[in-house]
């Protein structure tokens, strides 16, 4: 029994052979316990099947998209908002004659440090980081099409296609800004490989996990 | 389960990456039926169900740098929203209630003779998902209601597709038993 059962069950999945469901099919006939069996597990799923989908409510669209998060205001966007918008100033002689005097001492501390030549660390600008150029490789000799799709690209999967180089490595350069950014390597453009070389890896949460490469200076 | 997200899919992701995130609500509009059934079919509740479905498609936004050209957008949301109805399960904000099985199975006009609308069985088999353990839950709603084979589930629920033939079997025997002592039967 414990065998037509689990035939019972697959045959429900579709998981039979043709021979198989028409000796399975035979059984039946045959054994009328086992076809109630089969005739209630059917009925029951017949019910499963058949309900209808739900109707989200009508303005599910609309609140979802009013809860997404906002992009946030650039900065600059932000200041130019703040010097152009229109507002009453309330002042009294006490306050402005206060805010006048710490202006010009404020003034003159910034001009005092600034008249001093500072040699040639003056020369050091700083702050702007530059592009670095990293180097990939990837060992796949059976590959016909080898690309790389990280956050860097948006993942797309054929933007960045790798060259073959001889014993079926491949290899890209890309050029980065120093920062820390997840990849994979895509074969012939559908399978998704975890570099097995990568500094470290990420959980997408999702049940995969990414590449991790840190882009320094 | 090698299907891919459409092309046309595709390009509502990256117009919504390049700042247009208007077109994210063609995306919502195109999955909040299948989204909030499903749903609804895990948590029992509409409330819940809104909620979570709402949630599902948020974290979908958030991530949605994250998605991989070449795997299928629904599977995505899937594994999204089972994770959060996952999670909300867990909380215990939920009430399995054992009085609502007892319910449906007490009910003398829910006999089989008298069996039965489209909304009694729906109700009926939403009760008996209710008593299901979530893990059983899980497949039954994803195999039988939204048919999908049972590698994609895998990917979905991250289980093996031979400790979900096992799962299944045991979903459609439980769920047999609870809904054959409610006198429903179907053809």
């Amino acid at each position: 029994m414990d065998s037509d059962r689990d035939m019972l069950h697959k045959f429900l999945d579709g998981d039979l052979t043709a021979g198989e469901r028409e000796a399975f099919l035979q059984r039946m006939k045959d054994d009328p316990v086992l076809k109630r069996e089969h005739d209630a597990l059917a009925s029951a799923l017949r019910m499963v099947i058949t309900s209808p989908r739900m109707t989200a409510p009508p303005a599910f669209t609309r609140d979802v998209m009013k809860r997404l998060p906002q992009k946030p205001v650039p900065v600059v966007v932000r200041l130019r908002d703040f010097l152009l918008r229109g507002r009453v100033l309330r002042w009294n002689m006490a306050a402005a004659l206060a805010t006048a005097a710490v202006l010009i001492m404020t003034i003159g501390i910034i001009s005092r440090q600034y008249a001093v030549p500072t040699g040639p660390a003056a020369l050091h600008t700083g702050g702007q980081e530059t592009a670095v150029t990293v180097r990939m490789n990837f060992y796949a000799p059976q590959a016909r099409q080898v690309s790389v799709a990280g956050d860097f690209n948006k993942w797309q999967t054929d933007a960045l296609p790798m060259s073959r180089q001889d014993g079926g490595v491949w290899t890209i350069d890309l050029t980065l800004k120093p920062g820390v950014y997840t990849y994979m390597f895509v074969l012939d453009g559908k399978a998704w490989v975890t570099d097995p070389d990568a500094e470290t890896y990420q959980d997408d949460g999702f049940g995969n996990k990414n590449a991790v490469m840190r882009v320094r200076t | 389960m090698n299907e891919r997200t459409t092309s046309d899919e595709y390009d509502l992701i990256l117009q919504c990456l390049n700042g247009d995130t208007d077109k994210f609500s063609l995306l919502v509009e195109r999955y909040k039926t299948m989204m909030y059934t499903i749903a609804y079919r895990m948590l029992g509740d509409q409330d819940a169900a809104n909620d979570m479905a709402q949630e599902c498609f948020i974290s979908a936004f958030v991530g949605l740098k994250d998605f991989r050209h070449g795997s299928k957008f629904s599977t995505w949301l899937y594994q999204i929203l089972m994770n959060k109805c996952r999670d909300y399960l867990r909380s215990g904000k939920n009430k399995v209630s054992v009085d609502d099985i007892a319910e449906l199975r007490s009910d003398p006009k829910d006999t089989p003779e008298e069996s039965a609308s489209a909304h009694q069985v729906s109700d009926a088999v939403q009760k008996a998902l209710d008593g299901l353990p979530p893990d059983y839950r899980e497949v039954i709603v994803l195999k039988h209601m939204e048919e999908l084979d049972y590698q994609e589930i895998s990917q979905i629920l991250g289980a093996s597709v031979s400790a979900l033939k096992v799962r299944a079997y045991r979903a459609r025997e439980q769920l047999r038993v609870v809904l054959e002592k409610a006198g429903m039967k179907n053809g």
